[in-house]
């Protein structure tokens, strides 16, 4: 999907230095703090209905990592080797990058920059998919696998929303604890069970009302579709490997008149959501700085390997 | 939203197409506004060019290579288009693995 040599990054923040001159969002100012979000078509029926994380070329439009209109790529190395660096309309593993006006958000509270800047993607996707998606409501159970940022931010969400049964799963005793702190109410480790989709099952006494994949892998979405109750809707959010199927049996499917979605970025609108969850940070209920580590540029790769280690979100 | 032709590009609705893309597009006369503090938008329009910007970047080589510092060059903004500092940015599990494509 996309082509190198190239920048990535997609969770950028930072402030404006320059404005083109026919950029719609009028009250930007240079020097403003910006947090950076996804990039959109911007004439496809979703994105023309507010939901733009569901444009329709959702995956070209960010991972191809050039411009929409002309393909073209700000970026080149002194030697004029051309370097692909819009991912996601902004790659912001870089000090200065051309940005495409969609992807700013104004950050009113620039002091906490660094803990807002993954907002654009993880931490709004976690959280949009509770929030604006399946919104479990106050009898409702809701598993989430994988507890990643994403996963822990659709916990923080739905303990926000108060649903009743909140279940955390992971294979990693850290992120279990990480987890029950956050608000889960239950903590299975994956790891420990025979049967996992059973144990769901005997907790919830029937199956889960909702449940979320944010590991993207194969067995943990078909064992999610078995822990749901009758009627259940589990959302596939964790980016599976392409190519690679699920199976699953579809008469008890249909006979448990279950849903299975896929949801990306957690049908957020940057413009409307990013404001909301800062907001939700400041007033305590979304404590995404549990979740952050910074680092400095030099040390990308113990960033990198740590992430990966499950050390941090 | 972003003033694309209203009949999108093959190439746009295929991620997985390969396409030649088109590389270095010489703009002529690019104009910027800059847009200093409080100055209203729409005094006089001065024509500079932002070109040509040096900076620094994390450029991934090829596919599972790791992530290089090098100095890189920005051409231009274009009018749709903000130039931003970047202070921060958060790195995702999904799309910074050397294994993601």
């Amino acid at each position: 999907m996309i082509d190198f040599p190239a920048i990535l990054g997609h969770e950028g923040a930072g402030y404006i230095r320059a404005i083109g001159r026919s950029v719609k969002n009028k009250s930007l100012r240079i020097g403003d703090p910006v947090l950076l979000s996804f990039a959109t078509c911007g004439t496809c029926k979703p994105c023309t209905t507010s939901h733009p994380a569901y444009c329709t070329t959702h995956a070209s439009v960010n991972h191809n990592a050039v411009r929409i209109g002309d393909r073209s790529t700000p970026a080149r190395l002194a030697d004029g080797t051309s370097i692909r660096s819009q991912y996601f309309g902004h790659s912001s593993f870089a000090k200065m990058s051309v940005v495409n006006e969609m992807c700013v958000v104004k950050c009113d509270y620039p002091d906490k920059m660094d803990i807002y800047a993954p907002i654009g993607c993880g931490f709004q996707t976690g959280a949009g998919t509770v929030l604006n998606v399946l919104k479990p409501g106050k009898d409702d159970s809701i598993v989430v696998f994988g507890l990643g940022s994403v996963g822990l931010c659709a916990l923080m969400a739905a303990k926000y929303i108060s649903a009743r049964q909140i279940i955390a799963v992971d294979i990693v005793q850290e992120k279990l604890d990480m987890g029950k702190d956050l608000g889960a109410t239950h903590t299975v480790n994956s790891r420990e069970q025979a049967d996992l989709a059973k144990t769901v099952k005997d907790i919830t006494k029937g199956g889960a009302t909702y449940a979320v994949d944010c590991t993207g892998t194969i067995p943990v979405i078909e064992t999610m579709v078995e822990c749901l109750a009758p009627l259940g809707t589990a959302a596939i959010v964790g980016v599976p490997p392409a190519d690679k199927k699920i199976s699953l049996d579809p008469l008890s499917f249909l006979l448990e008149n279950k849903r299975l979605i896929g949801v990306i970025e957690g049908d957020s609108d940057p413009q409307e959501f990013v404001p909301k969850l800062v907001e939700l940070q400041r007033q305590g209920h979304f404590p995404i700085e549990k979740l952050c580590r910074t680092y400095p540029v030099a040390n990308m790769k113990e960033a990198i390997h740590d992430l990966h280690a499950g050390k941090v979100g | 939203m972003q003033t694309v032709p209203a009949a999108v590009p093959e190439f746009i609705r295929d991620p997985k197409a390969t396409v030649e893309h088109v590389e270095d597009i010489a703009v002529v006369g690019n104009l910027v506004n800059l847009v200093k503090g409080d100055e209203e938008q729409n005094t006089q329009d001065r024509k500079s060019d932002l070109k040509d910007i040096k900076t620094v970047a994390l450029v991934v080589k090829e596919p599972k290579a790791d992530f290089e510092l090098q100095d890189v060059i920005l051409d231009e903004i274009r009018e749709n288009e903000v130039l931003v500092e970047m202070k921060y940015s958060g790195i995702c599990k999904a799309f910074s693995s050397p294994d993601f494509n």
